[in-house]
């Protein structure tokens, strides 16, 4: 019997997209000013749709997504903070011709993992302190839903834009790797009050690019892609913090397999994801 | 390139069947027993045949054996051959490929990939002739939206924007389950074809898309990432009724309209009156020109004939089928390890089952009114391929074919249980079924549906012919080594098997049967 394998085989890497569209914000100069015992909470949410065309048709799939996490600031020393950061919750509907689902991903909450931060966010070191398998993925929180902007080093002025390149690899679905690297331009646009904090504005665009390959179901995949990313970072200097994150992707990626079946699908993607900062 | 197996398969079918039934005493449904399962099963599902992926030689062992089984059953051929051939291969870019505006005597040559990529469906065919706007080049009488409305586009080169007018209103009535065929690219080449179009250049909406890129199909040979081998065995159709179709990016939009915002303005025009704003480009013509390189790798159905015994039925037919490949193996393979899918479960036991009816109903002595065909289909693992060529190209009238019932994975779960699907579609049949039942005694379920586009069944449930798909369902060995011989229950299979051949009898037989009840559903 057959079944939708291109389908089945998109929604593998949902996960892989998440981390493409949150991590993919660079940053105004000013450090992150973390202050040890204190436990910050976020709100993302992300609604995509994806068109994927195999076998001669057309099938889309929309995803929405909603998580809450928090990040505990457990040490503060030498400009470097260790910051423990867990999935409260989370829940990924998808809705596609053949079915709609839900997936918790309850298995994934408290379970934590361990960064230590540069003041510029730079992250020098990842470990995981709750590891876990599910559905092959290690761990989302690995992916990190509130991965923190890496600041840029020198004064950076209004109206001025600066640019950050950045390469991310993240955990796909079969013990594959996924690269992602955005070049992205961002400018302070102006000051706007969010959540009572008094923000800077900084928009930003981007250029995307993700390669990568896995093995799933015996069959050997590699993806690649190019895609843009737009949107607005609020960012409360004072706090050291950013406060909100509203941002949009649209991705055109290639999945290749090779294997029990061979094919060439086309991916378009269109994302928009919020983070928020929850006192 | 033809393989040497194309030919070798003939060599010893060409001749009609005159074999014995093999029968000994036992009648019928007397003779679908597990012992006759288990024999099947464990030859098919061998790894002598290395997971029986179309097309391939280990596919056409499975084929010869098969054909050898009707013949030897004294079932006949059809046109002469237990082979109906299935025009497969895989379709590459050619490298001649081009893209010209003429503008007042001036040629602007774009760019392969950068500035324009055919697509999957386009043709090897040069056209140069006027281009005409097409809006998004969709013919929606239920929505009373037409884009050809009052266009003469017969001859010429259609630009048309890929998606549908107001995409995120609901109240557009594009956005419905229903009307998501209209933003396809399949439909939009279609409906220009109909409309008499010579070529065809698409491009992403750019009113609700950031990316105008060329995208077109990722052809391997534009690719330095996206292997060859991952070119998808494809039906073949006529490569003569095809026409250049490709994508174009912002460069190709700016040279045709002026400015991508002025597309934009014709694009927003036709949104917020939802009414097309179509018209030729005047003082511009076009050269478009893709060529295509096809490489073809046929497979085979395998088919059995039993003629009614009704002087007026006889031309009737009711279909048992299965399909017979399956996903092959890994090529990479660490020594020791099992590396072969062989596909026991799927579908070695559900053409297990299509030859142990074969074998009852050859040894029946008196035959149904009814004619028989058995088939077993190539290809349903690359996307039903065997049973649309069969559809598309069918031995026998499919408006005289009663009934196509399926069997498609009938060994594993509970011994007592089966799921029916299409129950739904053809609830006359289903009743039918479900009284054979009565027999056998199996726990009937329903649930599956989800599964009623998923396997041979659905080339024919499409074409109007009443359908019921047999299947028992999943298991953690689907598509894994490990669906092997050992893990099917032999009985349960034959237990399926006796229960699709009492329902077949049924059909065959009953001169009442009237298949005018079944109302076909279109593709989602």
């Amino acid at each position: 019997m057959k079944k939708a394998l291109p389908l089945i085989l998109s929604a593998l890497f949902v996960f892989s997209l998440l981390s493409v569209n949150l991590n993919a914000q660079e940053s105004y100069k000013l450090k992150y000013n973390f202050q040890k015992g204190k436990t910050y909470s976020f709100l993302s949410t992300m609604d995509g749709n994806f068109t994927q065309e195999a076998m001669g048709t057309e099938m889309k799939m929309s995803v929405n997504g909603n998580f809450s996490v928090s990040m505990k600031v457990d040490d503060v020393k030498d400009g470097k903070a260790e910051l423990i950061t867990a999935l409260d919750s989370g829940r990924i509907s998808t809705k596609n011709p053949m079915k709609d689902t839900t997936l918790s991903l309850a298995p994934f909450a408290g379970k934590r993992i361990k960064l230590t931060m540069l003041e510029d966010g730079t992250i020098e070191q990842t470990s995981i302190i709750d590891s876990i398998k599910f559905f092959n993925v290690t761990g989302l929180s690995q992916n990190n839903l509130i991965r923190f902007i890496k600041l840029p080093k020198g004064e950076v002025k209004p109206g001025v834009p600066w640019n950050m390149v950045s390469n991310d690899t993240v955990e796909m679905m079969g013990a594959g790797k996924m690269t992602n690297t955005i070049n992205s331009t961002y400018t302070i646009v102006g000051k706007e009050k969010v959540r009572g904090h008094e923000c800077l504005k900084v928009t930003y665009t981007g250029d995307v690019k993700n390669s990568g390959q896995t093995q799933v179901m015996g069959m050997n995949l590699v993806i690649e892609g190019t895609g843009k990313i737009s949107g607005s970072l609020y960012f409360d200097p004072v706090m050291g913090m950013a406060i909100k994150n509203d941002g949009s992707m649209d991705n055109e990626m290639t999945m290749a397999a090779t294997g029990q079946q061979n094919m060439i699908m086309p991916i378009t993607q269109s994302v928009k994801t919020s983070i928020s900062l929850v006192e | 390139m033809k393989r040497l197996s194309y030919y070798l398969l003939f060599i010893p079918m060409v001749f009609f069947g005159c074999g014995s039934s093999g029968s000994s005493g036992k009648n019928g449904i007397d003779l679908i027993t597990s012992e006759l399962m288990k024999k099947h099963i464990s030859f098919l599902a061998s790894d002598s045949l290395k997971g029986r992926k179309t097309p391939g030689e280990d596919l056409d062992k499975a084929a010869r054996y098969i054909a050898e089984e009707f013949k030897s059953l004294g079932l006949s051929p059809v046109n002469g051959s237990y082979f109906q051939t299935v025009r497969l291969g895989t379709i590459d870019l050619g490298k001649d490929n081009r893209l010209i505006i003429k503008r007042n005597g001036a040629d602007h040559a774009f760019s392969i990939k950068t500035e324009f990529t055919p697509l999957e469906m386009t043709g090897s065919m040069e056209v140069t002739s006027a281009i005409v706007f097409a809006g998004y080049g969709i013919t929606a009488p239920e929505l009373k939206y037409d884009d050809y409305n009052g266009l003469d586009v017969q001859g010429k080169v259609v630009f048309i924007l890929r998606h549908c007018p107001r995409e995120n209103d609901p109240a557009s009535g594009f956005s419905s389950e229903s009307a998501l065929k209209y933003s396809r690219v399949n439909t939009k080449v279609d409906n220009a074809i109909k409309h008499g179009a010579k070529g065809i250049i698409l491009a992403t909406d750019p009113l609700n898309h950031s990316l105008l890129s060329p995208r077109g199909f990722p052809w391997p040979s534009l690719s330095s990432f996206i292997p060859r081998d991952a070119l998808p065995t494809t039906l073949l159709t006529d490569e003569k009724d095809k026409i250049p179709v490709v994508q174009a990016g912002s460069e190709v939009v700016t040279e045709l309209f002026g400015s991508v915002e002025n597309l934009k303005s014709l694009e927003s025009k036709i949104d917020s009156e939802l009414k097309p704003v179509s018209f030729e480009l005047e003082g511009l013509s076009v050269l478009l020109k893709t060529t295509t390189e096809v490489t073809e790798t046929p497979a085979f159905n395998v088919v059995g004939y039993l003629q009614g015994s009704d002087p007026a039925l006889k031309d009737e037919l009711v279909i048992v089928g299965a399909h017979y490949d399956h996903v092959g193996f890994r090529k990479e393979h660490s020594p020791g390890e099992d590396y072969i899918y062989n596909g026991a479960d799927d579908n070695a036991s559900g053409t297990s089952g299509v030859l142990a009816l074969a074998r009852a109903f050859a040894s029946l002595e008196a035959r149904p009114k009814r004619s028989l065909l058995f088939i077993t289909f190539a290809g349903e693992e690359l996307g039903l391929l065997g049973s649309r060529a069969y559809t598309d190209s069918p031995l026998f009238p499919l408006e005289k074919t009663e009934a196509m019932l399926n069997m498609d994975m009938i060994g594993r779960n509970n011994p007592d249980s089966l799921y029916i699907i299409g129950a739904s579609v053809c609830p006359e049949l289903n009743e039918l079924n479900k009284e054979e039942n009565r027999k056998i005694g199996f726990k009937l379920g329903y649930s599956l549906d989800k599964f009623l586009e998923a396997s041979d069944h659905a080339s024919f449930m499409h074409k109007g012919v009443p359908v019921l798909f047999y299947n028992t369902g999943e298991t953690k060995d689907y598509h894994h080594v490990s669906d092997e011989t050992s893990t099917i229950d032999m009985e349960k299979a034959a237990r399926v098997s006796r229960l699709v051949f009492l329902t077949t009898l049924r059909i065959a037989g009953d001169s009442k049967f009237d298949r005018s009840f079944y109302k076909p559903i279109s593709h989602k």
